[in-house]
């Protein structure tokens, strides 16, 4: 089912983001359910919770939280509009106990690495995790 | 030997399980063996049980232990220990021989 996201909310994408592992993963995603998409953590902020206050409540829900923050380069923020303006669309999978922050992105059909680009290329620079 | 799996991170399916191509295993993998898992790019690493194989679509499901991934434990390379512990020390000593011959020599003059 394809999901409302504000455009606000916070988007997290971990490692990999190498435009041909991303591609590889929407492919195997085919094999699965039928469709190029792909995998992302998102949430909108609560009333007065900060942007880095969502990254670390998405870490959480990921149970990736533990990683250490001195070498943790292996997640990617942007925000949904970022996504939405690039023409993604945002899924749930609508699988008994999917979490709720998890999210899946359509890449279109049959997406070629210049689609991935454009989906890889609205994430900002490696981040470490919030202290 | 246990089979290692490439996987990717961010992919959750059948509530917090994930899955991979069975291109992305190295090893043998049952349904209930214990296998690693690894993430290519980052080399993360961590424990994981197979809980299907589906070999008409060519892939595999898994339970990893999501908070039990952790950096990669790097072996420095054997050339690396020889330099650190045997090299490195003696030309530091080499260095300091200098030094001191350098100093005792511009007193004198």
């Amino acid at each position: 089912m394809q999901a409302e996201i504000p455009r606000d909310a916070v988007v997290i994408r971990f490692r990999p983001i190498r435009d041909d592992a991303v591609l590889a993963s929407a492919v195997k995603e085919y094999r699965r359910a039928g469709h190029y998409r792909v995998s992302v953590f998102a949430d909108a902020a609560r009333q007065g919770e900060s942007f880095e206050a969502v990254e670390a409540r998405l870490l959480e829900a990921s149970e990736l939280a533990q990683l250490d923050p001195a070498a943790n380069n292996r997640y990617f923020t942007c925000t949904a509009g970022q996504l939405l303006d690039r023409g993604f669309t945002f899924w749930k999978d609508d699988e008994p106990g999917e979490l709720a922050e998890h999210y899946s992105i359509d890449l279109g059909e049959r997406p070629t690495l210049d689609d991935v680009s454009r989906f890889v290329g609205a994430f900002g620079p490696a981040r470490r995790r919030p202290a | 030997m246990t089979a290692r799996v490439a996987i990717d991170l961010n992919v959750r399916v059948r509530g917090d399980q994930t899955y991979a191509g069975l291109e992305d295993v190295q090893g043998t993998v049952v349904v209930g063996g214990h296998v690693e898992v690894y993430e290519p790019e980052s080399g993360l690493t961590g424990p994981a049980e197979v809980t299907e194989v589906d070999r008409e679509r060519r892939l595999v499901y898994l339970a990893v232990d999501w908070r039990k991934l952790h950096e990669p434990v790097r072996v420095p390379h054997p050339w690396l220990v020889v330099f650190r512990n045997q090299v490195w020390p003696w030309l530091k000593e080499r260095g300091r021989e200098i030094q001191s011959k350098l100093h005792a020599g511009s007193r004198h003059v």
